[in-house]
C-alpha cells in the first residue's frame, strides 16, 4: 500500500500511547440546546474506549464532530499531539478516523470488494480489482474476517454487513475506529463474534471507540476504559474493573435503575384472544406464520420470543388486520375478526404498538394530530357530526405528556423534534389511553436508552394489573423473561413450545429460539 | 431490396442507440429525463437550420451542443433546484414540440442537393459511432472506478457522499451527457435519416428509446439487442413488402407496430414474473432528488 498522510501521523505508534486528544468540546444547536459542554476525550492506542450514555447524552454529536461531519463551537482535537481540524469527513477519512455507522452504508446491489473500493483515492480510474481484492483479503486475515468479496451485499446478514464496513474504513487506513451502536442489529451469536474481532483489532494496536446506549453487559465485557455522557457532560470515568451494570446506569440515566421489573401476580380472567392454525405468508409470498395457536386471558402477558424473521412480523400483522392470514380464525372476545379491518378491530378494543416508531407517528404533525390518528373514530372527540374535536384531542395530548413523561416543550411540536425515546412514549400513550382490552407491543422498547426502557416496561406491567391482555414481541430475551408470564419461542413460523414462566430455564428458550430443540406444540 | 431494407433499419437502430445510452447513462446516475423526445427536436432542428447556414458538419456539432444544453437546463432543475423529474422532463418535451414548430417549420423541405451525409454503400458511419459510444459507456459502468461512483449515486446517494463521492457533479455529468446524445440521435434524424424537416420529426421515436432502457433492464448489451430489434419492426413497419410481399395487413395497423410492441414489451415486464428481477436491476434512487440532511 502507498504511504498515506495517516501512514506518516501513525508512524511507530507504541501501544498504550494517546493517539487522540478532544479537549473542552463545545456545541450548542441554534435553538440553544447544548449538546456537548466542555467535553474531554482522549484514547490510547490498542484500547477499547466505551462512551456511554442515553439518547440524546451528547455521544452522537460528540462523535460526529470527531469524523468530520459537525464543526464543534469550541474545543480543539489533536491526534498524536497534533492539532487538526475537520471540515469534512473526507479530512478526518485523510488523518486515520474511520465510521461504522448504525444504519449501514452500504449499497446493496453492489458486491462487497465494490462497496469496499467505492471512493477510494488510491483506486485508479480503471478499477485493477485482482490487485485490490490481494490487499483486501490480505486485510481480512490480519484481522481474522471471513468475508465473500463477491457476494452482493444485499445477500449478507446484518453481521457480515458491519463486516464490511469496518474492512472498508480499515482499507481506507482507519486507526481509529468508531463504531455507533454497533451490536444493536446483530444476533446473539453474531454479538459474540464481533466482541472477538474487535478484541483483536485492539490487540494489533487500533483504538477503538464503541458507543453503546442500552446494551450495558457488552460494554463491561470488552471495554479497557468507560466515559460516561449525560446532558452533554461527562459525569465518569471509570475502567473497567471499576464498573459495575448497577453504578454505569446510576450514572447514566442520574438516578438508581431497577434491571428486574417486579413481576406483579395477577387474576388471570376470561380469554381474550383465541388464535386457531393460523397460517400466512410474507412479503415475498413465502410461507412465514406456519400453524401458530394460542390463547390469551385477562391480565396476562404473553411473551413471544424469538430472532428476527421467524414469522413473528407477519403473525403481529396479521392480529392487527394488516396482513391478510390464507388459513386459520382468529377469536377476538368471543367475535371471529378473521376477516375484520383494522379499524373495526381497533373499535372492537385492540391496540398496537409498531415495531418501528416511524411507521407509528408521522414526524410532519404535531403531537395532537398524531394523538388524534388513534381518536378521530371515536365519537367522543367529534363534534357537529363531522367535524373532529380538537380542543378535547388537545386536552388528550396534554394528559398524555404529564402522565407519560414525555419531554416535550408543547402539543403543538411537531413528532419528528421528539427524541426516539419520547417519541415511543407518545405512542404508547397513544395506545394506552384507549384502554385496550388486548395490547399488541411489538418491539416496545428497540432502540431505546435503559431510562426509557425501563418506563415502558414498567407501563406494561402497570397495564396488566388492571386487567387487560398484553401480546408482547420482542429480541430481548430477558425482556420478555422478565415480563411475560407465559413464554413462546417462535422458531420458522411455529411456536416450539408454550410455557408458563415458572418452567422456563432461559439456555433452554435460547436453544428453542435457534431451532435446537423442538417440541410438540403445546396448548 | 433487402440492403436498403437493413441500412434503414439500422439508421433507426443508431438513433435510438444514441438517444437511449444517453438516457440510461442519466438513469444509472438516478437522474430519469423522460423528455428525450425533446431533446431529440431541439438537437434535429438546430442541426438543420445549422447546416442550411454552415454545412453539415456544423450541423451535427450544434446538434449536439443544444441537446447537450437542454441535458444541463434538466441537471439544474432537477438536481440543484429538486423539481421534480417526471415534470422538469415532461417540460422540456411540451418546450420543444411548441418552440420547435414555430422555429423551424418555416424551413420544411429537403437539405439542399449535395448536401449528403457519408455512408458505407447507404450504411452511416454514425451507426459504428454509435457502437462505440454504447461500448465506451459499457465499460466505463462497469469496469472503471468512475463507473462504480456513477452506479453508487444511482443506488444509494447518501452512501456514496460518505465514501467521498461528489453526487453533484457525477449527476451533472451523466446527465448533460445524455442531453448532448440525445441531440446527436436529433441531428442524425434530421440530417442523415430523412435528410429534411417536416413537423415534428421525432415520431415519438424518443419515447420508444425511453421505453427501451426500461426494457434493457439498464444493461447496455440489452440496449444494443433491443434497438437493434426496434430497427428492424420500424422499417417492417414502413415496407413490409420487402421481407413478406402478400402481408395481409392495411398501412395503418402497420404504421402502429413499434408502439404496439413497446406496449407489449412494456406490460410484459411489469408482469409478476419479471417484476422482481426488474426492481432489484433498477437505480434504486431513480427519480428522486438527493436532499442532504
Amino acid at each position: 500500500m502507498s504511504t498515506t498522510e495517516a501512514d506518516i501521523l501513525f508512524k511507530d505508534v507504541k501501544k498504550g500511547e494517546i493517539i487522540l486528544e478532544m479537549r473542552g468540546i463545545t456545541k450548542i444547536y441554534p435553538g440553544g440546546v447544548v449538546a456537548n459542554d466542555h467535553i474531554d476525550f482522549d484514547l490510547r492506542a490498542g484500547e477499547i474506549h466505551a462512551l456511554l450514555g442515553e439518547n440524546g447524552a451528547g455521544k452522537t454529536t460528540l462523535m460526529n464532530i470527531l469524523y468530520g461531519l459537525l464543526r464543534p463551537d469550541e474545543g480543539e482535537i489533536y491526534i498524536r499531539g497534533r492539532k487538526v481540524e475537520f471540515k469534512s469527513p473526507l479530512d478526518a477519512i485523510r488523518m486515520g478516523i474511520g465510521m461504522v455507522h448504525q444504519h449501514r452504508k452500504l449499497i446493496p446491489a453492489h458486491t462487497v470488494l465494490e462497496n469496499i473500493v467505492l471512493g477510494h483515492p488510491k483506486v485508479g480510474k480503471i478499477l485493477n480489482l485482482h490487485e485490490i481484492e490481494r490487499e483486501v483479503k490480505e486485510l481480512c486475515e490480519k484481522y481474522g474476517f471471513k468475508l465473500d468479496l463477491h457476494a452482493k451485499v444485499w445477500q449478507l446478514s446484518a453481521g457480515e454487513k458491519q463486516m464490511v464496513e469496518i474492512v472498508k474504513a480499515l482499507y481506507r487506513g482507519a486507526r481509529i475506529l468508531i463504531l455507533d451502536e454497533p451490536t444493536s442489529e446483530l444476533t446473539p451469536v453474531e454479538t459474540e463474534k464481533f466482541l472477538e474481532s474487535i478484541k483483536v483489532m485492539a490487540e494489533k494496536g487500533l483504538g477503538i471507540v464503541p458507543f453503546v446506549t442500552h446494551k450495558l453487559p457488552i460494554v463491561l465485557s470488552v471495554a479497557d476504559r468507560i466515559t460516561i455522557l449525560r446532558r452533554g457532560k461527562v459525569v465518569a470515568r471509570m475502567s473497567r474493573e471499576e464498573a459495575t451494570m448497577v453504578n454505569l446506569a446510576k450514572r447514566m440515566v442520574g438516578r438508581e435503575v431497577l434491571f428486574r421489573t417486579v413481576r406483579v401476580k395477577t387474576k388471570i380472567g376470561e380469554p381474550i384472544l383465541e388464535v386457531r392454525d393460523l397460517h400466512a405468508l410474507n412479503d415475498r409470498g413465502v410461507p412465514a406464520v406456519r400453524g401458530i395457536s394460542f390463547v390469551i386471558r385477562e391480565g396476562e402477558i404473553f411473551g413471544i420470543a424469538g430472532v428476527t424473521g421467524n414469522g413473528q412480523q407477519e403473525l403481529a400483522e396479521v392480529l392487527i388486520g394488516l396482513r391478510k392470514p390464507i388459513k386459520g380464525k382468529i377469536i377476538f372476545r368471543g367475535r371471529d375478526i378473521t376477516n375484520a379491518s383494522i379499524l373495526e378491530r381497533w373499535k372492537l378494543g385492540m391496540g398496537y404498538i409498531p415495531p418501528e416508531r416511524e411507521f407509528g407517528a408521522i414526524k410532519d404533525f404535531t403531537l395532537v394530530e398524531n394523538i388524534a390518528m388513534n381518536y378521530y373514530f371515536d365519537e367522543k372527540f367529534v363534534k357537529s357530526k363531522f367535524l373532529l374535536d380538537y380542543d378535547k384531542l388537545r386536552e388528550l395530548a396534554m394528559k398524555a405528556i404529564s402522565e407519560f413523561n414525555i419531554m416535550a416543550p408543547g402539543v403543538d411540536t411537531k413528532a419528528g423534534h421528539l427524541s426516539g425515546g419520547n417519541l415511543q412514549k407518545l405512542i404508547l400513550a397513544r395506545v394506552m389511553m384507549r384502554r385496550p382490552k388486548l395490547l399488541i407491543a411489538n418491539l416496545p422498547t428497540h432502540g431505546l436508552d435503559v431510562g426509557a426502557t425501563e418506563f415502558v416496561r414498567n407501563k406494561l406491567m402497570e397495564y396488566k394489573k388492571e386487567g387487560a391482555a398484553v401480546l408482547l414481541i420482542s429480541e430481548d430475551l430477558d425482556e420478555v423473561l422478565s415480563l411475560s408470564d407465559r413464554v413462546a419461542p417462535i422458531y420458522e413460523g411455529r411456536f416450539v413450545s408454550i410455557l408458563p414462566i415458572e418452567m422456563v430455564k432461559k439456555e433452554e428458550i435460547g436453544a428453542m429460539m435457534a431451532g435446537a430443540i423442538s417440541e410438540g406444540v403445546a396448548e | 431490396m433487402i440492403w436498403p431494407f437493413i441500412t434503414r433499419s439500422l439508421g433507426i437502430a443508431t438513433i435510438l442507440l444514441l438517444a437511449a445510452i444517453g438516457e440510461l447513462l442519466d438513469e444509472r446516475a438516478g437522474v430519469l429525463n423522460v423528455g428525450i423526445e425533446g431533446l431529440m427536436l431541439f438537437g434535429g432542428a438546430a442541426g438543420f437550420l445549422a447546416a442550411l447556414k454552415w454545412g453539415l458538419l456544423a450541423g451535427f456539432i450544434v446538434g449536439t451542443i443544444v441537446g447537450g444544453a437542454f441535458g444541463l437546463l434538466h441537471a439544474v432543475l432537477s438536481i440543484t433546484l429538486k423539481v421534480n423529474q417526471v415534470v422538469s422532463g415532461m417540460g422540456i418535451w411540451l418546450f420543444a414540440m411548441g418552440f420547435v414548430t414555430y422555429w423551424a417549420d418555416r424551413y420544411s423541405g429537403p437539405l439542399p442537393m449535395g448536401m449528403v451525409s457519408p455512408s458505407i454503400h447507404g450504411l452511416s458511419p454514425m451507426f459504428f459511432i454509435a457502437l462505440a459510444i454504447l461500448f465506451a459507456i459499457w465499460f466505463i459502468l462497469s469496469r472503471t472506478h468512475l463507473g462504480l461512483k456513477i452506479r453508487s449515486v444511482g443506488e444509494d446517494p447518501s452512501t456514496a457522499e460518505v465514501s467521498g463521492v461528489n453526487v453533484v457533479k457525477i449527476r451533472y455529468l451523466c446527465t448533460t451527457i445524455g442531453g448532448l446524445l440525445g441531440g446527436l440521435a436529433g441531428a442524425f434524424l434530421t440530417l442523415t435519416y430523412l435528410a429534411c424537416w417536416s413537423h415534428l420529426p421525432t415520431m415519438g421515436l424518443g419515447w420508444v428509446a425511453l421505453a427501451l432502457v426500461q426494457f434493457s433492464i439498464w444493461r447496455p448489451p440489452i440496449l444494443l439487442a433491443g434497438a437493434l430489434l426496434f430497427g428492424f419492426i420500424w422499417q417492417f413497419a414502413i415496407s413490409p413488402e420487402t421481407i413478406y410481399a402478400g402481408i395481409p395487413a392495411p398501412l395503418p395497423v402497420l404504421r402502429m407496430l413499434p408502439f404496439a410492441v413497446t406496449i407489449i414489451f412494456l406490460t410484459v415486464i411489469s408482469s409478476e414474473r419479471f417484476r422482481k428481477k426488474w426492481a432489484l436491476a433498477k437505480p434504486a434512487a431513480l427519480g428522486q432528488p438527493y436532499i442532504k440532511e
